[in-house]
């Protein structure tokens, strides 16, 4: 990969990488951090990666970094957190805004499988490709997509969406 | 395919999107009926539920991830490997410079002294002086004059001998006519002035190996000091002794060509013919 071509990856990806490690963890400095991570990681391994994988190669290593600065934080903190953002943020007579109530839905999710929905629904990508993003075997992919719509459902039922 | 507790998500995911056979649909169907509480679970499943809706991010530390196309690191290695190589041939070529050097010019003591007849010695010391510039190496030994080609110089003067004959004779007349004339001051005695014998102190010892090529007319010496090949010049300067008569005969040769310009051996013959042989 040439350095033009590495300069057209960040026009083209940037946003979705960012898009993708906020929805997973929800921390802007961290998604940031997250982003630079990615970059710097494509830029080493430049003429490893051809140009046609570099977008999953930066989810990958985006969300690697995401999981990483995830279990270095207290669990326990984050989930009251975005409990409190989903019962503040969210008005169950109010259900115009379809948008905000999905990121506040996914919100609850476990990291990877908001990474999946992501990967699956926004991206794209097949299950083997979400597969080899997140380093688990595209069975486990299946089973993921299938808890995490599945989740989605129940807390838009629960909140009377 | 064996359905359980364990590994039914995946067969019902599977069932949802359509990616099972009819027998693999019938098995999940009839753990489905064994298993209503799953079923009842499987009933809130959408797999049209998307996220496709979420709201689009913007990321604006673009240009902090950005690498400038004209690559810094590469230019400065090419400049440096550029720099390096000229270094390394400025450093070979001063030193092949200063090897190709000529080397100062010694006073070599061995140095021939090659005068040529035809041509001006100017460097030549004046007859009346003594000899300034040592042609050998001054030894406390017999000094001896060795030459080289001794064989060859014989049968060049052989040569020069047969083919002049009346031309020689005519030459010894002219010079000496020519040499009256242009002499200052001419004697009676037929003695010239300014051509003084070089006498060399007792203790001063020349030694030579060069060839005395004067002029075709000077004995060649052998190594052992004797007499290989007669001349004119012998019966004039062989009693002086070998080193003596080359002193003699340089001399000569100096004061000719001081006086008339040039000098050859008829000249010098004739020039000796003049003086008393020194006893």
């Amino acid at each position: 990969m040439t350095t033009h071509d590495y300069n057209k990856c960040v026009d083209l990806w940037s946003d979705d990488v960012y898009r993708f490690a906020y929805h997973c963890h929800g921390d802007v400095r961290d998604c940031e951090d997250a982003v630079q991570e990615a970059y710097a990681a494509l830029w080493k391994n430049r003429d490893d990666v051809r140009f046609e994988k570099a977008k999953s190669y930066l989810l990958s290593v985006a969300y690697r970094q995401i999981m990483k600065m995830i279990r270095n934080k207290m669990t326990a903190t984050r989930n009251q957190q975005q409990i409190t953002s989903f019962d503040t943020a969210y008005s169950p007579a109010d259900n115009s805004d379809l948008k905000e109530v999905l990121t506040l839905a996914m919100g609850n999710l476990p990291e990877i499988q908001k990474a999946i929905l992501q990967l699956r629904d926004i991206d794209g990508y097949s299950y083997k490709d979400i597969a080899e993003i997140l380093k688990i075997s595209d069975k486990q992919v299946q089973v993921y997509l299938y808890r995490a719509r599945l989740n989605m459902r129940k807390q838009l039922n629960d909140n009377k969406f | 395919m064996k359905i359980t507790e364990e590994n039914y998500e995946l067969y019902l995911f599977q069932y949802a999107e359509g990616m099972l056979s009819d027998d693999e649909r019938r098995e999940v169907e009839a753990f489905l009926d064994a298993h209503p509480d799953i079923r009842e679970e499987f009933a809130l499943y959408d797999p049209k539920l998307t996220v496709v809706g979420l709201p689009k991010m913007k990321y604006e530390g673009k240009a902090a991830l950005k690498h400038n196309t004209f690559a810094l690191w590469p230019v400065l290695r090419y400049a440096a490997a550029v720099l390096l190589l000229a270094a390394v041939v400025a450093f070979f070529l001063l030193r092949n410079g200063e090897s190709t050097k000529p080397n100062t010019p010694v006073v070599a003591e061995n140095q021939p002294q090659t005068t040529d007849t035809t041509s001006s010695d100017e460097t030549t010391p004046a007859p009346q002086q003594p000899l300034q510039q040592p042609i050998a190496q001054i030894v406390t030994k017999e000094p001896t004059v060795q030459t080289k080609n001794t064989h060859q110089t014989s049968q060049h003067i052989e040569q020069q001998q047969l083919a002049q004959t009346q031309t020689e004779n005519d030459k010894l007349s002219q010079p000496s006519a020519q040499l009256a004339e242009s002499t200052d001051t001419p004697t009676q005695d037929n003695e010239l002035q300014g051509f003084e014998l070089y006498t060399p102190t007792p203790t001063e010892v020349v030694y030579t190996n060069q060839l005395i090529t004067y002029s075709p007319y000077v004995a060649v010496m052998d190594e052992d000091e004797s007499v290989s090949e007669p001349s004119r010049l012998e019966n004039f300067v062989i009693n002086l002794g070998p080193v003596q008569a080359y002193m003699e005969i340089r001399n000569g040769i100096a004061y000719l060509k001081e006086r008339i310009g040039e000098s050859d051996g008829s000249m010098l013959i004739t020039l000796f013919s003049t003086k008393q042989p020194k006893e």
